[in-house]
């Protein structure tokens, strides 16, 4: 329920949102969109680009650990090989010493060796430097480096890291090496046999050599036997208790080259580069590496670079919007001034070419508006005049006085016959004035009307004039305005017939001429003066005393606002010799009409 | 504009303000950098000849850590008064944690209780029940003493004595002697719980011509008392896990040790450290393992590894 209204109010908001929000929303909307697509696909791509740097980078530094583990190891297996054959090939050992060659090389090269040792094949010790006798548990035949270098006697081998437990020592170190052995020949006389040459290295060397190289947090560097055995961890005994896990038995199995994988739900990146002799791997490990910015201040200045970006924005797009829809909003305030107050018709036209074009267009609809509104209400005022002039004519006292007394005279005087026919004139006078309210009616009625009204008036006049009505055939069905024919036969009977004395004349004609209906009225009454036919056809009322006060102007102004500039009536006249007034009105069907019109 | 639109990009361009001077000036705060704590580590005792290792722990533990270690030895051996004043010196120096192997853990929590000091302390060797610690690692004393007693089952004639040192040197001695001789009463081994110095129960070794085993459960004393009083006739066994020890072992002076894991009880003591100076939570009490090792075994692997840790 109050979702449905939000959405209702929210609709609402939507609706009635002016352009310059719209506009303002929308560019808003649109360039933080674009900018936010732009700064992802960047961050994206350069965040991946430093990935890979960095990953080449540590690459590099495994390289150099494999190097310097690989140097290392052929210096020291130099050392061993020139101990055998410049000191131990060309010594006989029955009569003389190599102890001090020994403890020289153990001199020269006291950071990396811990100890020098000749032994026999049988495992006892001929020569150890510094001076040493062997550990009273100790059986030199069963350690891996005597096995190895029994075994394979044209090598030089590497063992595992372990303790020292082969020479006594009076202050026990427990000292981690990593024993280095090759078979040697060794000469006691004529008689030479097969010996094994110990040097133990320092396992602290191989720690400094990758403890010297950072890769970086999230990373370290590892040593691993191909077995899969821990040479060198960082946290190597963590690992051998348990307390963490290393992946070193499957990293053991990598070739050379760098390798993605998941471990303990971590993705990491794992270079591996193996060292000769030993086929120990050194292993980089990375953790897939995240830019993230650390410091407050670092987050803050992120935060400080949105809130700025979104302010220029947001004030650029409320300056381009306003400059856009202004002169909109100004063309709609002008519409709606002209709502209020049409004769307020100064429409805006400045802004853009297309709202220019806009005010300018919608200030020639006002105008044409306003004409129109105009010729309304003029056919709408000559309408209602027409309609009160009519109805002013059709109860004008004085013509109705005269011929209720005309009836009652005849009446008097026995002439029951003319007062019905003047009764029954009056009657359908009235009837046809009132024709159902209609504007239009058929041209036979109106002149029926005008018939009506002569012969009434005939009587009054006691037969001072006589008239004619003449109706063309065609013209019968033809389509007139109401009551425009006996304002003008009025005009002819009073301003014409009123000094004629029996001799006068009305003619009333009707006929068709192509398109057009032509009807007019003609006396031979005394005619009239320029100032008369002025007045009568001036839009001043004329003087009603005796006629029905219906200007020739509102009979022409009704006809012009119903067909049109070209249609309406002309005075002919000439004093003396009578009067006509001609009606042109088109010539229209009644029926077909009347038809249309129901139609619509 | 509007007045209210003019009041939003007034405070929009004040908080601009606000945020460049917080995030590029000094004008609001200047940017902090890590802290280093200062971590003192007591011992009972007046060296680190039977420390090394868990030193060792505690340093990888703090090496990612910007931490001080502060490594503080007594002038002589269990010396209550002397670790006393150095936990009170520590305190009045307001160093963020101390880790402290206590000679006395009641003793230890008086003076805590007196000083009202809300420093976290971290309690190594210890079991008992240490109100005011942030956190106690050490061995199971149950176990230990469970193994000792079964690594000389394993090792000794069934009728021969057992002497079973109480130096009365707190709870947990007390607790591995108590567990030694009900497994002794089970396999219906004679023994006899002598409560002295180790030089004491050496003038009584000295008046004795039949062979014996000596349990002793002080590290410093078994070594102590096994050299002075080597003899074909007598064998020593105990808890140890320093080099001295293992050389005790390695030259038969000792005859069997239980070590325990001395370099995770320094790694969890000085992890537990730091993560009560970075309010982070810490574990009330963690317990460590221990290994029994004899001459032969010495130098197995995994023996190797564990007594000689690497790094």
């Amino acid at each position: 329920m109050k979702n449905q209204k939000f959405r209702e109010k929210l609709q609402t908001k939507i609706d009635t949102m002016k352009i310059q929000t719209t506009v303002f929303l929308s560019f808003t909307i649109t360039t933080i969109l674009v900018v936010l697509v732009v700064i992802t696909s960047m961050y994206s791509r350069f965040s991946s680009e430093l990935t890979v740097n960095t990953q080449q980078e540590k690459q590099i530094l495994v390289d150099q650990v494999k190097r310097t583990t690989d140097t290392y190891l052929r210096n020291m297996m130099k050392v061993g090989e020139s101990l055998y054959s410049n000191v131990i090939k060309n010594t006989d050992l029955t009569n003389n010493s190599i102890r001090a060659d020994l403890q020289l090389v153990l001199d020269m090269h006291k950071d990396n060796i811990l100890n020098v040792a000749l032994f026999d094949a049988n495992g006892v010790l001929l020569e150890a430097a510094p001076a040493a006798t062997i550990k009273e548990n100790c059986k030199v035949q069963e350690q891996d480096w005597f096995i190895a270098a029994q075994e394979k006697t044209e090598n030089t081998h590497f063992s595992d890291p372990q303790i020292q437990n082969v020479f006594e020592e009076s202050d026990p170190q427990y000292t981690w090496v990593i024993p280095m052995s090759l078979s040697v020949e060794i000469t006691r006389g004529k008689r030479t046999s097969q010996g094994v040459l110990l040097i133990y290295l320092r396992y602290n060397s191989i720690q400094e050599i990758v403890n010297n190289t950072n890769l970086g947090n999230n990373s370290y560097i590892y040593i691993v036997s191909p077995d899969g055995q821990l040479i060198y961890h960082p946290r190597q005994y963590l690992i051998e208790q348990s307390v963490e896990e290393e992946n070193n038995e499957i990293n053991a199995t990598y070739q050379d080259g760098v390798y993605q994988e998941t471990f303990l739900h971590k993705k990491r990146t794992v270079t591996v580069k193996t060292v000769s002799y030993t086929g120990w791997k050194i292993i980089g490990v990375s953790a897939e590496p995240t830019f993230a910015f650390s410091s407050f201040q670092s987050k803050i200045f992120i935060v400080f670079v949105i809130v700025l970006f979104v302010f220029i924005i947001t004030l650029l797009n409320r300056v381009i919007s306003k400059k856009v829809t202004m002169p909109i909003q100004y063309l709609e305030e002008s519409v709606l001034g002209i709502e209020s107050d049409l004769d307020d018709s100064r429409v805006y036209k400045g802004g853009t070419y297309e709202v220019r074009r806009l005010g300018t267009s919608i200030q020639g609809l006002v105008r044409q508006m306003k004409s129109l509104m105009a010729s309304v209400n003029r056919e709408h005022d000559a309408k209602r005049k027409s309609e009160l002039d009519a109805l002013h004519a059709q109860i004008n006292p004085h013509f109705l006085y005269n011929t209720l007394d005309i009836i009652v005279w005849m009446i008097e005087n026995e002439r029951p016959d003319e007062a019905v026919r003047v009764v029954t004139a009056l009657a359908r006078f009235f009837r046809i004035s009132l024709s159902k309210g209609q504007n239009k009616i058929p041209l036979i009625d109106e002149m029926e009307h005008v018939n009506n009204y002569l012969a009434i008036q005939t009587l009054r006049f006691k037969n001072r004039f006589t008239y004619s009505i003449e109706i063309g055939e065609e013209t019968e069905s033809l389509e007139s305005l109401k009551l425009i024919l006996q304002p003008i036969t009025e005009n002819a009977v009073y301003h014409g017939m009123e000094f004629m004395n029996g001799d006068g004349g009305i003619l009333i004609k009707s006929w068709k001429d192509a398109d057009d209906l032509y009807i007019t009225v003609a006396d031979n009454g005394l005619g009239m003066s320029r100032e008369q036919v002025d007045r009568l056809m001036s839009k001043e009322p004329v003087d009603s005393k005796t006629g029905s006060g219906i200007g020739l102007w509102n009979i022409n102004e009704r006809i012009r606002l119903t067909y049109g500039e070209n249609y309406g009536i002309k005075v002919e006249t000439e004093p003396d010799e009578g009067t006509t007034v001609t009606v042109h009105l088109p010539a229209v069907d009644y029926k077909q009409e009347e038809k249309k019109n129901d139609t619509f | 504009m509007t007045r209210f639109e003019k009041g939003l990009y007034s405070i929009a361009a004040i908080i601009l303000v606000f945020l460049y001077l917080l995030s590029s000036t000094n004008f609001f705060s200047t940017e902090s950098t890590p802290e280093i704590s200062t971590i003192s580590i007591i011992s009972k005792e007046k060296d680190d000849l039977y420390r090394r290792t868990m030193r060792k722990g505690m340093e990888k533990a703090a090496i990612d850590a910007w931490v001080d270690l502060n490594f503080i030895t007594l002038y002589d051996n269990y010396n209550l008064e002397q670790q006393e004043e150095m936990i009170r010196q520590e305190i009045s120096n307001a160093v963020d944690a101390i880790i402290v192997m206590p000679i006395e853990g009641l003793h230890l929590e008086e003076i805590l209780e007196e000083t009202g000091s809300t420093i976290p302390i971290i309690i190594l060797g210890e079991s008992g029940d240490f109100s005011r610690a942030a956190s106690q690692i050490h061995p199971d004393t149950s176990l230990l003493g469970r193994d000792l007693a079964t690594l000389v089952l394993s090792q000794r004639f069934l009728d021969e004595k057992i002497y079973l040192l109480n130096e009365d040197q707190g709870e947990e001695m007390n607790q591995m002697i108590t567990i030694a001789t009900q497994v002794f009463d089970e396999q219906g081994k004679p023994y006899e719980i002598f409560a002295g110095s180790g030089q004491e129960l050496g003038e009584v070794l000295l008046k004795n011509t039949e062979s014996c085993s000596v349990l002793i459960f002080n590290e410093r004393t078994l070594v102590e008392t096994a050299k002075a009083n080597k003899s074909a006739s007598t064998v020593f066994y105990g808890i140890g896990a320093s080099s001295t020890s293992v050389f005790s072992l390695e030259d038969g002076t000792t005859s069997g040790i239980v070590a325990p894991d001395m370099y995770m009880m320094g790694y969890y003591g000085m992890e537990q450290a730091i993560n009560s100076v970075n309010r982070v939570g810490n574990e009330k009490d963690i317990l460590i393992n221990h290994r029994t090792v004899t001459q032969n075994t010495i130098f197995d692997k995994e023996n190797e590894v564990f007594l000689f840790p690497l790094n």
